[in-house]
């Protein structure tokens, strides 16, 4: 089958693989990680899949990203999973789910809101509904309700 | 119930035994059961945009405790347009007072005060956002004029797609047993946000264009202003504003014991033809600020339990 190739190309030995990220969400999901920096990061893209039509992933050698440390990802990909790596084997395999509450990664769309007129004001936002592929937050701040797009990402 | 130490933000963040516990002690402030509990307390109010009157009735509610006040009222000269940061204003000033009171143009800047003063914050007003102490002065009107708010049909008419005023009362209302009419043009009709909320808590609510359709089965009518900046055209606004104000000829279209209330200031949605009549109960609501400003000081400084 060709579907075992790809995979191959960049297996890794230890490390966290998040499978499943809805294409092209990839680069995007690297940036919110906030996992640049961290060692080796491969990144496949476009891939078929039959759960998802197309997909990323993302291997990130020598690194064990906590849960709540991938949650967040569940804004931009909501069927993202997570595999834990050591020695060449899975040895954690999990979900991700949606957080109550997004610290610091968007931005608020309200240009009245506090957050985009005081430097020292991050942002807060707390998650009121969560479907399929539409996710409505409200601005801790100016409690406006916004739906999450990728422009709002700082 | 202890309100000592704690900052009022939002509505959201009050739940119904609170609401009603200060509208409990509204009612003991007013009857002059704690004269002079705010002696010794200084309040630090900031207005970081001009408020004349909800300035006022928190520094005459504080005096006439006893209690004293400072404050910045000219926005050109505080720290605002110095690119000071908000929290280190909130910091320094927490040092000097009991309690603070925030206006200020940025939607979540009292929040964002609260986060890091030491000191209560109560909000009085952040952008179009949240107001508390209007909106309880609002519910402890109805409650005083009625004695109750369930069973009440209470009509919201105006501006209700910007109306702060509107949004934060109609929030309140829901966690009573009320129907609630929101009368307005279609343009202004309320945000989807505030229908998913109303929707959620299981209030009754409708929604219509007419007052005269609406207008014989209301307890209450409140009368927000339509401002002309929201039409385009200003013939489209004459032709709208017009039929949602109160005049001698629409008092016949509502119940006879209609009581009418008002954020104030008003412009031209009241005739002042409208003041003398018993419906009128405007002006009474605006001074029940003070009693209510009161009772939110004394229990957030500990100076009333
Ligand atoms: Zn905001």
């Amino acid at each position: 089958m060709s579907e075992e190739r790809p995979y191959r190309v960049f297996k890794i030995q230890n490390g966290t693989v998040i499978d499943h990220i809805s294409s092209p969400m990839a680069l995007k999901i690297i940036d919110i990680l906030g996992i640049k920096e961290q060692g080796i990061i491969s990144i496949g893209m476009n891939f078929d899949s039959s759960k998802i039509g197309k997909k990323d992933i993302i291997k990130i050698e020598n690194v064990y990203l906590e849960k709540s440390h991938t949650d967040i990802i569940a804004l931009f990909s909501p069927n993202a999973s997570i595999n834990i790596i050591k020695d060449g084997a899975v040895v954690e395999k999990r979900k991700i789910d949606m957080p109550e509450v997004i610290n610091s990664i968007l931005r608020c769309p309200n240009p009245i809101c506090v957050t985009n007129n005081y430097r020292d004001c991050d942002t807060k936002f707390i998650v009121e509904r969560a479907d399929m592929n539409k996710t409505t937050v409200r601005c801790y701040y100016c409690e406006r309700e916004t739906v999450v797009t990728p422009d709002l990402i700082k | 119930m202890n309100f000592k130490g704690k900052s009022i933000i939002s509505f959201r963040d009050l739940k119904k035994d609170e609401i009603e516990y200060i509208l409990k002690k509204t009612y003991e402030v007013k009857n002059n059961k704690y004269p002079d509990a705010l002696r010794g307390k200084t309040l630090a109010s900031l207005f970081f945009e001009p408020s004349t009157r909800t300035r006022l009735s928190f520094d005459s509610a504080i005096s006439l405790l006893g209690g004293k006040y400072f404050g910045i009222a000219d926005p050109s000269s505080s720290s605002i347009q110095k690119g000071e940061t908000l929290k280190d204003s909130i910091k320094t000033v927490c040092g000097y007072c009991d309690a603070i009171v925030i206006r200020h143009p940025y939607e979540g800047a009292a929040r964002a005060a609260s986060e890091v003063s030491s000191k209560p914050v109560i909000n009085a007003g952040d952008g179009a956002n949240q107001h508390p102490t209007q909106t309880l002065l609002d519910l402890y009107t109805i409650k005083e004029q009625f004695g109750k708010i369930d069973g009440l049909n209470i009509g919201l008419m105006g501006d209700l797609k910007y109306g702060r005023t509107a949004h934060s009362l109609s929030m309140a209302l829901s966690y009573y047993n009320v129907k609630i009419t929101l009368i307005s043009p279609k343009l202004l009709r309320i945000p989807i946000d505030f229908k998913n909320y109303l929707e959620g808590s299981g209030i009754k609510f409708v929604e219509t264009s007419s007052i005269e359709e609406v207008g014989q089965d209301l307890d209450v009518l409140y009368v927000t202003r339509i401002q002309k900046e929201r039409f385009g055209d200003l013939q489209e606004y004459e032709k709208v504003a017009g039929s949602y104000k109160i005049t001698e000829e629409t008092m016949g279209v509502l119940n006879p014991k209609v009581k009418i209330m008002h954020p104030l200031p008003r412009l031209d949605e009241i005739d002042p033809s409208i003041d003398k009549l018993e419906n009128a109960i405007y002006f009474e609501q605006a001074h029940n600020g003070i009693p209510v400003r009161q009772a939110i000081l004394g229990l957030v400084t500990g100076a009333i339990q």
